[in-house]
């Protein structure tokens, strides 16, 4: 009689696991997990597989002649080819700052080395990071040079083999007056092992250009443009007087605060456009919020809840999974739009905000604290509520399954957004 | 030495050659020795298998 194995089914449990996890957080790097820690799946196979054997040798059963059937080898080779390859895309080593806890098997030492470089400049260069990794942070200054400062870190298992790794990666200031290029020189091969923690002071005036993977990266006090593409974790930018771009998957937060141009932000969980942002704003990996913005504002999320206070333009919030809650506090109000696919919403208005009102659940309540000038009407799950306060702009909420509550803030009211935003 | 003890090294050969694949490319992706270089260890585990098997043969 055939033996049967715990392996294959403990193997569609962990896949179930792991394509559920996504499904349910989409914001978690877990293709970056996969590409890290896949060799274990091997070890735990063949441990499982070894476990299997001593006990059925134990217990007197018959052995099976080859421990892993063909078949298995097989899956084996593809798990192997898709393993290498994930990580060879993703670049991932050990030595970088993924969140999973602090699990570090074989990673050697890290190695410290110095870093300096200074360039002069013109009083508005474009300064571009290329290929930097680690944590960077660049602060605006009132002088006409670059200077770069800081620390390059190594992982590796001996002093001569970061040594050399130190040799061949030095950081490069290249370019010209109007346009710096800060970056290490990639001799190809272990780059993923060297990053570091990098200070910049530029002019005041420069704009910013960052690429490729990077870890956190600072930038304040500058007055030209900011563009971020790539992968990395946390930004955190404060009083940029130009326009910032943000693209790619950013696995911490994203905290802006203090911007005088527009500012665009195009991850693959989140979009968000904002004509100016004299407040702040935070996205995390659970949840998105901001205070104090000037609209028109564009915000979509897939699965977090959202929460926005004090902005003044047009307002349009699309979520997909997660809760809405808006609180505007001046007035007049303008046109606001929320849709919510899966999640509550809440709109908190001025006591005598003037607006007209089309609000609508597929699948939940409404609750109106604006009384007879807003009309409610159910029929089964579905509740509608319509109406006008006085002339003013339109507000159109939509959810398919949610609650809707239609509140008067209390003035000054921003508590909750701005215990967010501490956080 | 026990007769069982060539087939269960026999059976037992596949999951640790399986578990040295992977802590060599555990090792590889950690930044230490890469694959490329460590392969081998997988031909000395078989072979030390092999040998071990074909001693509990003989000795059986």
């Amino acid at each position: 009689m055939r033996r049967s194995s715990l392996v294959t089914p403990l193997l569609l449990i962990a896949v179930g696991a792991l394509l559920l996890a996504r499904t349910l957080h989409p914001e978690l790097p877990l293709m970056d997990y996969v590409a890290r820690y896949w060799p274990f799946a091997l070890i735990g196979w063949g441990a499982l597989r070894a476990g299997e054997i001593m006990y059925w040798a134990a217990a007197s059963k018959p052995l099976p002649s080859r421990g892993i059937s063909g078949g298995e080898w097989l899956a084996i080779a593809l798990v192997c080819l898709f393993g290498t390859g994930l990580h060879a895309v993703r670049g991932i080593s050990w030595s970088e700052r993924i969140p999973f806890g602090n699990i570090e098997i074989f990673g050697g030492q890290t190695f410290d080395y110095p870093i300096n470089g200074e360039k002069p400049s013109s009083l508005t260069p474009r300064v571009v990071i290329d290929n930097l990794r680690g944590d960077v942070q660049i602060t605006g200054a009132n002088a006409a040079t670059v200077k770069v400062t800081g620390r390059k870190l190594i992982r590796s298992f001996d002093q001569r083999s970061a040594d050399h790794l130190d040799q061949v990666t030095p950081l490069e200031i290249a370019g010209d007056s109007n346009r710096v290029v800060i970056g290490m020189r990639n001799p190809g091969g272990p780059l993923r092992l060297v990053t570091g923690t990098v200070e910049i002071a530029v002019p005041r005036g420069a704009s910013i250009e960052a690429q490729g993977r990077n870890g956190n990266v600072r930038i304040s006090n500058v007055e030209g443009a900011v563009n971020l593409s790539g992968r990395g974790e946390d930004i955190d930018l404060q009083d940029i007087g130009g326009p910032v771009s943000i693209s790619g998957v950013r696995y911490g937060s994203v905290q802006l605060r203090n911007v005088s141009k527009p500012l665009h932000f195009d991850g693959p969980q989140a979009q968000f456009s904002i004509e100016k942002l004299p407040g702040e704003l935070r996205l995390a990996p659970g949840d998105f919020s901001g205070s104090n913005w000037g609209g028109p504002a564009h915000v979509s999320m897939r699965s977090r809840d959202v929460q926005i206070s004090d902005f003044t333009g047009s307002l349009a919030v699309s979520v997909e999974r997660g809760d809405i809650e808006l609180r505007p506090i001046r007035l007049p109000l303008a046109h606001i739009e929320a849709h919510a696919r899966s999640g509550d919403i809440r709109l908190s208005l001025p006591p005598d905000a003037q607006f007209t009102l089309d609000a609508s659940t597929n699948n939940g309540e409404i609750t109106n604290d604006f009384g007879g000038a807003l009309k409610l009407d159910s029929s089964g799950r579905r509740a509608t509520l319509r109406g006008a306060a006085g002339s003013g702009p339109a507000i159109e909420i939509q959810t398919e399954r949610g609650q809707i509550v239609v509140g008067k803030a209390v003035p000054g009211d921003t508590t909750q957004v701005l215990k967010k935003l501490e956080q | 030495m026990n007769p069982n003890t060539g087939s269960l090294l026999g059976a037992i050969r596949g999951p640790i050659i399986l578990i040295t694949l992977g802590v060599l490319f555990a090792i590889d992706h950690a930044g230490g020795a890469g694959f490329g270089r460590t392969w081998p260890a997988l031909l000395i585990v078989a072979g030390l298998f092999k040998l071990a098997e074909h001693m509990a043969v003989k000795n059986s």
